[in-house]
């Protein structure tokens, strides 16, 4: 198995933080139930503290789960278009 | 050169000497001194270094934290009540791995309020993962701070440099300086470390239950395997200025039949003692701990294997068998004694040594026992 190498004093370099990914903590998860509804509130990405909510030319592309800590905002604030579940 | 000169001035004129970026510090006595010395050679022009006058101990240690995640050569000074209200950050500074030098005048904490030396101070960040080094005189004082820059830039683990508060730090002695330009090649230009102005880094970083025991362990192996790196500087040191230094002195330990292990400038008195004895032709020896994190625990232990040993402690442990150095030998000999003394500053000189020693020579003493309680008073 490769080794992940811990930098001195746990710190991280910019080159590497995408090895780091925080989705694991996650006890819900974000599920899309309604694409066309999300496509008309592009601001739900702002909304989210881990920008893991993608647009790709203002549509909605995908959730990037590898950083979505699951945390709901998004699921409060657009109810009809995500749902959490527990993972 | 021949110098007359304090503790207190030693460190600040060794830290003028080799002009570090920057100085973060808050005053406190008995280091007070190395503050308003510092502060005057900035104000003289004589160094060009940052000198951030903090409104607290806490401020001070994270300014320096700051300044040397950004890769400053970074020093500051404190004691006692200062060194604890920083604890906090004592361990950030370890376990970031910053290099830096911090100079403690050792101070007993209150209460009750205190002025004079103990260990309680410094032995209260014994386990934040700093390298701590205590020193018997000015010279050794002056020195370690030379040296120690050195340690902590090879390490990148901070360095502690301990004195006695008032024997060493107000003590005034003679000693050998190097001329500044000596000083300022041996220490060297600094080296460059991954900081947060060259490197896209993020310092601080959480480590959670999966990965916080592997942080851990790679910081205590790094502490315990840099006495290699402490040895090294050390000897680099011993070489070019004619010094002694290692990770412990001992006077006559091979052939005594008791041995007595003292800290700082106690060791004096503990030495002088022990010589005019070995003229009587009694076997009596003294170890005195320099390093004492990373502690060098397989060569004291073969140094006192089968031997009767005095453990001197200027600190308490409230609750334990021993004090906190009777702990840390208790298991080293196969007698073992375990004395606490000079608390607050009780004087321990000469005459003190004398009668200590003696009465272990002459009769039965206590596993455990506070030394110089006054008559006089009832508790």
């Amino acid at each position: 198995m490769a080794k992940k190498k811990i930098e001195l004093g746990a710190r991280i370099f910019a080159e590497k933080s995408e090895e780091y990914q925080t989705g694991s903590w996650r006890k819900e998860i974000p599920v899309v139930k309604n694409k066309e509804e999300l496509n008309k509130y592009l601001e739900i990405a702002l909304y989210c503290p881990e920008a893991a909510i993608v647009f790709v030319n203002k549509k909605f592309s995908h959730i990037d789960y590898k950083f979505c800590k699951g945390c709901g905002i998004c699921a409060n604030y657009l109810k009809k278009a995500i749902e959490m579940k527990r993972v | 050169m021949r110098t007359l000169i304090n503790g207190n001035y030693a460190v600040s004129y060794a830290m003028m000497q080799i002009n570090p970026d920057v100085c973060a510090s808050y005053p406190i006595t008995p280091q007070t001194q190395i503050i308003e010395t510092f502060s005057k050679y900035v104000s003289d022009g004589k160094v060009t270094t940052e000198n951030i006058l903090a409104e607290s101990e806490h401020s001070a240690m994270s300014a320096c934290i700051g300044a040397s995640a950004a890769g400053a050569r970074v020093f500051t000074a404190t004691a006692s009540q200062g060194l604890a209200y920083m604890i906090e950050v004592l361990y950030i500074a370890a376990g970031l791995r910053l290099p830096m030098i911090m100079v403690v005048g050792n101070r007993g904490i209150g209460a009750p309020l205190l002025l004079h030396c103990d260990y309680s101070d410094s032995f209260l960040a014994r386990d934040s993962g700093w390298i701590q080094i205590y020193c018997k005189d000015v010279q050794e004082v002056y020195d370690t701070t030379l040296m120690a820059v050195k340690i902590t830039e090879k390490t990148k683990i901070p360095v502690m440099v301990m004195m006695d508060g008032f024997y060493t730090t107000h003590g005034e002695q003679v000693i050998d300086t190097l001329t500044s330009a000596q000083a300022k090649s041996f220490v060297g230009e600094k080296p460059s470390w991954a900081n947060m102005l060259d490197s896209r880094i993020t310092f601080g970083n959480v480590a959670l239950t999966d990965s916080n025991l592997e942080v851990r362990e790679r910081q205590f192996k790094d502490l315990r395997e840099s006495n290699k790196s402490i040895l090294g500087v050390q000897k680099e040191f011993n070489k070019k200025f004619g010094r002694k230094y290692g990770l412990y002195d001992a006077f006559g330990v091979k052939d005594a039949d008791m041995v007595f292990v003292a800290m700082g400038s106690t060791y004096q008195v503990i030495e002088l003692a022990c010589k005019e004895l070995r003229k009587k032709r009694k076997k009596v020896g003294c170890l005195r701990p320099r390093v004492y994190r990373p502690f060098p625990f397989e060569k004291l232990g073969r140094e006192l294997k089968g031997k009767k040993i005095v453990v001197m402690d200027r600190a308490i442990s409230h609750g334990a068998e021993f004090g906190p150095m009777g702990l840390e030998f208790q298991n080293m000999s196969s007698e073992f004694y375990n004395v606490v003394y000079g608390i607050g500053g009780r004087e321990f000189g000469l005459e003190e040594a004398r009668d200590l020693i003696s009465k272990f020579l002459t009769g039965k003493q206590k596993k455990f026992q506070f030394y110089g309680l006054r008559a006089d008073l009832e508790n």
